[in-house]
């Protein structure tokens, strides 16, 4: 084993279908060359196979875990991890998710940074991993479990209350394309059907325990880089209203600023947006806060229902995400109905996106009278009776009557019903979106070029946001870059403005790729806030946690080359320029709301596209790494790999 | 006077984030690892409930009672229950006889982990953002939790 600092140096190899557990070393090349992670877990796959089109829920598929150098270690919020697949099943992209909470620390305390999963398992199993020690157990008495009852009957199994679980609850299990891993039966990897992917390969769930330390390289300038991101966070004034609030603020902001998707993205304000917004909800639900592993936001808060009919619910996972799926997207406006569903959903394995997409789309074909009671089982889907949401929630993760159809997620519903309904399924890349865009066109352009389908965790800029309260001059300042580098014009902070963005969502997907990989939460970071740490900052915290030189070049230079690798990856399954469009109402106007009347111009849209590409140095017509490209960055073996099943463009 | 510091905790504030942990291990082994950590928070997933546990420093301590070789001793003036690592022969009765069972034990060392509340500033209350843990004089050591509590009352009185 390599000597290591920050990794524990150890990758676990765990053949499904032979039950067979190898560890090999994590290598130096590995390390420096992707850092951890969401990075790691990329070069891995691709190494396995990258270069060759599988089936997503075929064993070839190959998923991995992993955990980031910062993740376990005092470096606030760093209870991170990336789990990752060759391909998955919400989008025609690969897979990779992101989630918090406790096992991923508890995962480097038993010795590993990364576990990859081949093959498939014939019977239900769980892989049990304790100190330097990993075994496949059988998990018949687990499977059909939800995710809390699976983390509770492990506790219970290995008489342990201590171990950490992520597991798969029954959407995964009976192959939901949205079904997603949940870790400590709260912590969702939302996107991309990662719970799915391990549901093929019958493994319900990763029980994790372990007494082994994150060795540190240099003590006390670690101590010194975690007091000066300590310093910046307690500076900020906008991390004050997000550690009072966590992402239950957002609807104050998206609803005046008319991306509060509402009625299936039929437009960007909600009328009963206020019952949704912290000023109403906290006075009556919150009770307290909560965190995730060594993290000084606790963005969770925990609320609490005193009232018919959700008397005694208390839940204390709730996000942005869920409020507008199962809020204002399905014209709901009673909060603690959006907290049972969030329970529902983390409990049944779904990600809240996917799921909240699907019924918003059901309502919709409903109201239009396209579906009715007979194609319902009976449930009036008018908008906002939650009751209806929450019986069908359990019945999408078991497949059972027309939850089997909501399981193929909006767009391959509408495929199996027809009749006009796929004007009203609404994704990118096959997934689901994350809210409205026309009111921060920004936004558009990175849910159209993102690597693993529409999301704000790639390269949506919170320059469009926040970039209004500043000067172009400011916000260069801000962020630490030459005009030449990164240029900050009136276009790239104007949320209703397609022009210079390019270069802020390419720095942007960097700066995720690196946070992802190195472990730590992006609330923490300049994507949440553009004063918070950024890669000088990260690259003094994994300097001194690795022992490595990490300046923020090299940084800057292993985030492009994961993007790149992610978007080779992406051209092996044929996706291109051609898939990064926009669903159809997005280029329609705004028909409500403060932003009535705005659309996103199409024109305006492939201009943009083309800006993205060039600023890249991508061929501008397929939206494809160039060789030139690859081989700058040390990618000449996948440029090799991409000719020879001819999909490498020329370099323009 | 009696100026002795107690560590306390406000339960309410606790937010289960463990970074207690992650701080005592890293300035006291070195490492950052909740496995050597003389602190530790107890979970409750279901109930959403968090609460961290440690030596609290007993006036009456048992572990210094049965410890064979005398290895622990109380400091009169801060009142901290201190073990000796050189006179302790790691027979590990004091975690027997703790009634909290806030002393541990180095599986790899094999040296018994016990809080000293780091001579006077202790880094899990440096490290602790809501302020769940504070090490404050004993004397005032509940008062903000008093007054929070009174609150109510001031909120019932304000609606008369």
């Amino acid at each position: 084993m390599l000597d290591m600092y920050g990794w524990m140096g150890k990758i676990l190899e765990v053949e499904l279908t032979k039950r067979k557990i190898d560890v090999r070393p994590l290598s130096e090349s590995l390390v420096m060359g992707y850092l951890g992670g969401r990075g790691i877990n990329m070069r891995i796959i691709w190494d396995l196979v990258g270069p060759k089109r599988i089936d997503p829920l075929s064993p070839e598929n190959v998923q991995v875990i992993g955990a980031g150098p910062l993740t376990g270690t005092l470096s606030p919020s760093s209870g991170r991890f990336n789990i990752s697949a060759r391909r998955g099943t919400e989008s025609i992209t690969f897979g990779d998710s992101n989630a918090g909470g406790f096992w991923a620390p508890e995962l480097k305390y038993a010795g590993y940074d990364h576990i990859v999963l081949h093959g498939a398992s014939e019977k239900a199993v769980y892989l049990w991993i304790t100190d330097n020690h990993a075994e496949l157990r059988d998990a018949s008495h687990l499977w059909g479990k939800t995710t809390s009852e699976t983390d509770e009957i492990l506790k219970e199994d290995h008489g342990d209350p201590e171990i950490h679980t992520a597991c798969i609850g029954p959407a995964g299990e009976n192959l939901v394309r949205y079904a997603c891993v949940i870790a400590d039966a709260r912590r969702a990897a939302g996107r991309t059907g990662m719970g799915a992917v391990m549901g093929s390969k019958k493994l319900k769930a990763i029980a994790v325990r372990g007494t082994q330390g994150v060795r540190i390289a240099k003590p006390k300038q670690f101590e010194q880089a975690v007091k000066g991101v300590m310093k910046i966070y307690r500076a900020s004034a906008n991390l004050e209203t997000f550690i009072k609030y966590g992402t239950p603020i957002l609807p104050s902001y998206s609803n005046p600023g008319g991306h509060f998707t509402t009625r299936n993205s039929q437009t960007g304000a909600f009328e009963g947006a206020e019952k949704l917004m912290v000023d109403y909800v906290f006075p009556r639900y919150y009770l307290k806060d909560r965190g995730c592993f060594n993290c000084p936001i606790r963005c969770t808060k925990v609320f609490e229902i005193r009232e018919e009919p959700f008397e005694g619910l208390r839940y204390d996972k709730l996000e942005y995400n869920t409020i507008y799926s199962f809020g204002s997207n399905v014209g709901n406006d009673y909060f603690p109905a959006i907290l049972k569903a969030s329970e529902l959903c983390n409990d049944y394995g779904l990600h809240v996106d996917g799921t909240g997409f699907s019924i918003a789309w059901a309502m919709e074909c409903f109201e239009k009278g396209l579906l009715t009671r007979k194609d319902t089982n009976g449930l009036d889907l008018t908008w906002g009776n939650y009751r209806a949401i929450h019986t069908l929630i359990p019945k999408i993760a078991n497949r059972e009557g027309f939850g089997n159809i909501l399981a193929e997620g909006p767009k391959g519903a509408a495929e199996k019903v027809k009749r006009g309904t796929e004007k009203y399924a609404h994704s990118i890349k096959g997934m689901t979106l994350y809210g409205d865009m026309r009111a921060r066109q920004g936004w558009g352009l990175a849910y159209c070029v993102s690597t693993r389908g529409p999301d704000h965790l790639r390269g949506a800029a919170d320059t469009e946001f926040m970039g209004l309260q500043y000067s172009p001059e400011e916000v260069q300042k801000m962020l630490g870059e030459p005009p030449e580098k990164l240029p900050i014009k009136r276009g790239t902070l104007d949320p209703l403005s397609l022009e210079d963005k390019a270069s802020t969502i390419v720095w942007f997907e960097h700066l995720c790729a690196i946070v992802d990989s190195a472990g730590m939460c992006k609330y923490m970071t300049g994507w949440y806030a553009l004063e918070l740490c950024k890669f000088r900052e990260l690259a003094k915290l994994l300097s001194a946690v690795t022992g490595m030189d990490f300046d923020e070049l090299l940084l800057k230079r292993i985030g492009e080359r994961i993007y790149n690798l992610e978007r080779a990856m992406n051209a092996v399954d044929g996706i291109t320029r051609k898939d990064e469009v926009l669903p159809p109402r997005q280029y329609e106007p705004l028909p409500s709301g403060p932003k009535k009347g705005v659309r996103i111009d199409p024109k305006q849209l492939e201009k943009a596209k083309n800006d993205y590409y060039e600023w890249r140095g991508w061929n501008i017509s397929t939206g494809l790494p160039t060789r030139r490209k690859l081989e700058e960055l040390g990618l000449k073996d996948v440029a090799d790999e991409l000719e020879k099943i001819k999909i490498l463009p020329t370099d323009q | 006077m009696d100026t002795r510091y107690v560590l306390i905790v406000d339960v309410d504030k606790c937010t289960g984030c463990r970074r207690c942990e992650v701080a005592c291990s890293f300035f006291k082994e070195n490492e950052c690892n909740p496995a050597k950590s003389r602190i530790h928070v107890l979970s409750w997933v279901r109930e959403s409930m968090d609460m961290p546990l440690y030596c609290v420093q007993c006036t009456k301590p048992i572990c210094k009672d049965v410890c064979p070789v005398r290895a622990i001793e109380v400091n009169e003036k801060t009142g901290i229950v201190l073990i000796d690592d050189d006179l302790c022969i790691g027979c590990r009765l004091c975690m027997i006889a703790c009634p909290i069972g806030a002393i541990s034990i180095d599986v790899e060392s094999k040296k018994i982990l016990k809080c000293d509340l780091c001579e006077g500033k202790p880094k899990c209350v440096e490290y602790c953002e809501p302020r769940a843990l504070e090490y404050a004089p004993a004397i005032i050591s509940n008062l903000a939790k008093m007054r929070r509590n009174a609150e109510k009352f001031l909120e019932l009185a304000a609606l008369r």
